[in-house]
């Protein structure tokens, strides 16, 4: 019972400092906004062969994954500061498990990365993009997405604490959030990729959400959901473990 | 007395070879409050997050009322209160929240909680300022709402590193009394500090670290009578020339230490020699010196802490606010 109080006690912390910073919130929604606009009204004209269906339209739910994936990937910074003020080890030197402190920090930033999603979803609704949701199809895409942000936000932590620099966090968003954006089909449909790509595409996780997500609101296709769910599930799980691991073997002072 | 805490071997080295703690046996008594003192880097912030289970050891156990540290670490967790001198606070939190939240660590919620969260803030002096946030304290706030953050568990063993950093005579005074009120009620407190006077003035035992190694422990003043020597102090006026004085005083019989301040002498003599002072006053005014001012004392904790370590960084400053004083 304890357990739900203090991964309560951490999401809700983790969200009260979020809020208490309304400027970067903001600026976390802007770069979403840029990509729509910059890259919607771009590609307008961009030849997606979907009767009916334009590009901002295409575009919008694969922005919203991006914002997962951007907001995700950052997810570490708050925890190397907590690491470098001593914060974390205060924390950690407490009964409460390793495990329930970062569900609550990761479940808040899940949450928080939800709700980002949710508002570029209706800013793009209201710069033009038109959606029509399917909510059979939707409710395991956002699942999905949670699952993916959990998943990523999961790495981001794990980065953070075997490196404990900010600087070494700018990198890793660098280094991993374009290769895994560029080849997803978050941006562009995979039959206009050429085959190599397509194939890394279909492989990748943020195409498995992207795709999910488009088909529930835009595109309204048959789409297999089974191993979309296995790959997200124990990749979470996967990463989630190697992040609590690394809790445990080190020592943060 | 319940019984101790047991040290065997416990031994660490950090990256590089570097010995911060030489292998250390000791068995430190529970229920009372533990003085560890020792000038930077002696190993004593080691051995405490060491104890604490903060940091693993290389080697050696620790046992407090049979519990490990390190192999049960989440029910010596549940026993224990950690204060570190170099943590900081979330600024962007308030008092409320961060007492709150570490309340729901040790299963202290609901009503209990906000309960909890009232006494600490009244004990500590911390109710007006619950709910502002943290970049907003003083430093000694933030140290009170430390304080707080340690014992919002109501621990059985307390580890305090520097506990007394940045609090007004009005903390200390608080905080001293709150550490003897625990030994009272049979709860164990472990304080690092280089304040000696208030170590030796309110533990019931201390530890003294040196260059990582355990050099002596025990109640302070049988340590202290152990010692078996006096200290004549001596404020002078003139220039001290160091090397001069060194050489005529450090071969007389009993003198077994000379520290020069910028305008004192410190001698710490063997007890048996009784009348050095008249010898010694008469010697430093040939040497030109004038004696504005001469103390006998018995020897104290940071005499004998001086006499074992070299170190004179406290005795100086306890000269000048005498000085000051005067």
């Amino acid at each position: 019972m304890n357990a739900f109080f203090i991964v309560k006690a951490v999401f809700y912390r983790t969200l009260i400092k979020l809020l208490r910073r309304p400027v970067t919130l903001g600026f976390s929604l802007v770069q979403p906004m840029m990509w729509l606009f910059f890259f919607g009204f771009l590609f307008q004209r961009f030849d997606l062969s979907y009767p009916g269906i334009g590009y901002l339209d295409f575009l919008l739910p694969g922005v919203c994954c991006m914002t997962v994936l951007f907001g995700a990937s950052q997810s570490g910074v708050t925890l190397i500061r907590d690491i470098q003020t001593g914060f974390f080890s205060r924390m950690h030197s407490t009964p409460a498990s390793p495990v329930l402190l970062l569900s609550g920090k990761i479940l808040a930033d899940t949450f928080r990365l939800f709700t980002q999603a949710f508002v570029v979803c209706l800013l793009g609704m209201l710069v033009g993009a038109k959606v029509s949701p399917d909510f059979s199809a939707l409710l395991p895409a956002i699942i999905l997405l949670l699952l993916f942000a959990t998943a990523y936000a999961s790495l981001s932590c794990f980065i953070a604490i075997k490196t404990r620099t900010p600087e070494t966090m700018a990198t890793f968003i660098h280094v991993f959030n374009m290769p895994v954006l560029f080849t997803s089909t978050a941006l562009v449909p995979v039959k206009q990729m050429p085959d190599w790509l397509a194939g890394v595409a279909q492989l990748n996780p943020l195409s498995m959400v992207a795709d999910q997500l488009r088909n529930s609101l835009v595109l309204h296709q048959d789409m297999p959901t089974l191993f979309a769910f296995v790959l997200m599930i124990t990749l979470t799980i996967v990463l989630f473990s190697i992040c609590v691991l690394a809790i445990h073997k080190t020592e943060l002072t | 007395m319940n019984g101790n805490i047991q040290i065997d071997n416990l031994c660490k080295k950090y990256a590089g070879g570097i010995v911060a703690l030489q292998p250390t046996s000791v068995a430190i008594p529970t229920d009372q409050a533990v003085g560890i003192i020792g000038e930077n880097g002696s190993g004593k912030s080691t051995f405490i997050k060491l104890l604490s289970g903060y940091l693993k050891p290389d080697s050696g156990s620790v046992q407090f009322k049979g519990l490990s540290p390190f192999r049960q670490a989440a029910h010596f967790r549940r026993k224990l209160g950690y204060l570190a001198q170099d943590t900081q606070l979330d600024p962007e939190m308030t008092g409320h929240e961060t007492l709150a939240l570490f309340a729901a660590f040790y299963a202290i919620n609901g009503q209990k909680q906000k309960q909890r969260i009232q006494e600490l803030g009244k004990e500590y002096g911390l109710e007006e300022h619950l709910h502002q946030t943290i970049k907003r304290y003083s430093g000694g706030l933030r140290q009170r709402l430390h304080l707080a953050l340690s014992l919002v568990h109501d621990p059985d063993f307390l580890i305090l590193d520097e506990p007394t950093n940045a609090l007004d005579a009005a903390g200390k005074k608080m905080l001293w009394q709150q550490i003897r009120r625990r030994a009272k009620q049979g709860r164990t407190t472990l304080i690092v500090s280089h304040d000696l006077f208030d170590i030796e003035k309110h533990c019931d035992h201390i530890l003294l670290f040196h260059q990582g190694k355990l050099l002596l422990e025990g109640p302070p003043r049988q340590l202290v009578e152990q010692d078996n020597a006096y200290r004549l102090v001596y404020f002078v006026d003139g220039k001290i020339e160091q090397s001069k004085l060194q050489t005529q005083f450090l071969g007389l019989p009993g003198i077994r230490r000379m520290d020069v301040g910028r305008d004192q002498i410190l001698f710490s003599i063997d007890n048996q020699f009784e009348d050095m002072d008249q010898q010694i006053q008469r010697m430093l005014q040939q040497t030109g010196l004038t004696i504005l001012e001469s103390r006998k004392r018995k020897t104290d904790l940071s005499t004998l802490y001086f006499n074992l370590t070299g170190s004179t960084g406290e005795q100086k400053q306890k000269g000048k606010k005498k000085r000051r004083n005067r």
